[in-house]
């Protein structure tokens, strides 16, 4: 039930928005929306399967400068080109975890931060690229119309979060998620039962992929700039702690957490130089306090009531 | 339907199962006993793929099992409870049974996101066949609830359930009654007799409880630090000399 009443809320925000908020505050709700898409991959990956990426800012380069460069080379549009990219981003997910044989926690872990730090240095060091300088991104055009006004990318950017986010959500609550949860929580027992793990959590990979590169190629729009520090190992740890503050459990939680990682810096922009030490110390907090992140807020009154059944149940034991 | 030829496990220096042949024929109960130690669970994983044997075959409906991944051992008709219950403790009991049921249900990733009746269709099919395994176990009413939260009793019926849900021509039990009370094996007796006669199911149980064992056995296979002793029918085993001494001792005559 909250789960559809969050729903609600987010969409009426996003729906209101461009009537109520200025320009900048406009912005900065685009770029929650699509940090959270690119996010909900984690979720999915992380929170649900239980596996640990540190290669999602590889998927959100996959996807941005593949559709900007399709677009440049190949001439193909980029609201074609992005969900091509994102495509490619899967099938490379893909390929990662079918070669990373041993799909565990650490090893997982480790395979994706080389292959974090393989994307980056590729990025900087290709002519194609535009090597450390990076690449403007160029206008969407449709029908002959140019949309590159504020409120057509706001447009653009909210709708393909919206359908990420939506499609996470829906395979969260699918067999899909299912079988992942049931894999995290004892692999012996669900492959006892004929779970397939391997493909699988391979499957889990490539739809974070998916997920990463698809919002990573709206983003690229609201950024209309790719510089390759944006693809670094660091902002692969900032999806994971966006995450963890948000929580884990759902795609909420990736749009709670989105929120605190775009707005409080701003709030607190006279601490620049702490903020990486600020928003840390904020996650380790977190994973004491409320370790399910603080979407769990919302489920105090289930807590609470699983509180009184227990101890109504040891009153009668 | 499920047998094992000369099998041999070693970890190392350890032999957990030395040369051990067993056979379980369809339809029914072969119990399968022995001191702590003895190598019965070892059997169990080695049947489900966990181990691969050092030595000798493991053959199911004359078909070869060493060597295949588990998932494929489970899908071919063969499932397991676990000594000390390996429930998906988050899910509520009736979703626990649904993760056996996946394969038989089984729906594309688009009909999830597009939301198509095929999707909606499976998932109540799987629920509903879920909640039926739950009667049969008698544990329905308990549908809804946290499997972390049963009690031991509950959980171990509720892992004979999940374990039916994919349809299982062999059940493997790893000490079902251990824990249980006086009225809870008498119930337990109960539906794995039921399982066997009324559903054709052969199970293999692994236990130390007699009050199990002697009471529904057709058939009962003794280890001995990982060595066969003996095969035979329960009055067969009871009066076996080298099962006397290797095992049961005094408390056979109480048994």
């Amino acid at each position: 039930m909250w789960g559809n009443l969050a729903w609600v809320l987010w969409l009426a925000i996003a729906a209101l928005a461009p009537f109520l908020a200025g320009q900048y505050l406009l912005y900065n709700i685009g770029i929650v929306a699509t940090t959270a898409a690119i996010v909900s991959g984690l979720t999915f990956l992380s929170g649900v399967a239980g596996l640990i990426s540190i290669a999602q800012s590889a998927f959100v380069a996959i996807g941005s400068y593949g559709a900007v460069l399709l677009q440049m080379h190949l001439g193909i549009p980029l609201l074609i080109g992005i969900p091509v990219a994102a495509a490619i981003a899967g099938v490379v997910g893909w390929l990662l975890g079918f070669l990373c044989l041993r799909l565990d926690g650490h090893y997982l872990a480790l395979v994706t931060l080389a292959f974090m730090g393989i994307v980056h240095y590729t990025i900087i060091n290709l002519d194609i690229t535009g090597g450390a300088v990076g690449l403007a991104v160029p206008s969407v055009t449709l029908f002959g119309f140019t949309l590159d006004s504020p409120m057509a990318i706001y447009v653009m950017a909210v709708t393909a979060s919206a359908i990420t986010l939506w499609s996470i959500d829906r395979l969260i609550h699918s067999r899909y998620g299912r079988m992942l949860r049931a894999l995290r929580q004892s692999d012996i027992a669900a492959v006892s039962l004929g779970a397939d793990r391997r493909s699988l959590r391979t499957m889990a990979l490539a739809t974070s992929a998916v997920a990463g590169g698809f919002a990573g190629g709206f983003q690229a729009l609201q950024l209309t700039y790719l510089d390759p520090q944006q693809f670094t190992i660091v902002t692969a740890v900032f999806y994971i702690a966006i995450m963890v503050v948000g929580g884990m459990r759902s795609v909420h939680g990736a749009i709670i957490g989105a929120a605190i990682f775009v707005f409080v810096p701003g709030f607190l922009s006279g601490l620049e130089h702490y903020m990486a030490f600020i928003l840390f110390f904020f996650v380790t907090v977190m994973i004491v306090v409320m370790p399910d992140g603080l979407v769990s807020i919302f489920s105090v009154g289930d807590r609470l009531s699983g509180w009184m059944a227990s101890r109504h149940g040891r009153k009668n034991a | 339907m499920l047998e094992l030829r000369n099998v041999v496990v070693r970890f190392g220096g350890l032999v957990a199962v030395n040369d051990v042949s067993l056979d379980v024929q369809a339809g029914e109960i072969h119990a399968l006993i022995g001191p702590n130690g003895a190598g019965k669970s070892t059997i169990i994983n080695v049947v489900m793929g966990l181990y691969r044997p050092t030595e000798g075959d493991c053959i199911f409906q004359s078909e070869p099992v060493s060597g295949q991944p588990t998932h494929l051992i489970a899908r071919r008709g063969l499932a397991r409870t676990f000594q000390n219950t390996e429930l998906f403790t988050d899910f509520t009991a009736v979703e626990n049974v649904m993760v056996g049921l996946d394969h038989e249900y089984g729906y594309g990733i688009a009909s999830r996101l597009l939301g198509l009746p095929d999707w909606r269709r499976k998932e109540a099919a799987a629920r509903h066949e879920a909640l039926e395994l739950l009667k049969k176990l008698r544990i329905e009413k308990f549908a809804e609830q946290k499997a972390g939260t049963l009690p031991f009793g509950l959980r171990r019926r509720l892992e004979i359930a999940r374990a039916l849900a994919t349809r299982p021509k062999l059940l493997l039990l790893d000490e079902p009654a251990a824990g249980l009370r006086h009225h809870e094996i008498i119930e337990l007796n109960g539906i794995l007799e039921d399982l066997r006669d009324r559903h054709g199911l052969a199970i293999l149980l692994v236990d130390h409880v007699m009050k199990v064992v002697m009471a529904i056995s057709n058939r009962v296979t003794v280890l001995n630090f990982g060595r066969h002793v003996a095969t035979g029918t329960v009055s067969e085993i009871k009066n076996n000399p080298d099962v006397i001494a290797a095992y049961l001792g005094g408390a056979a005559g109480h048994a």
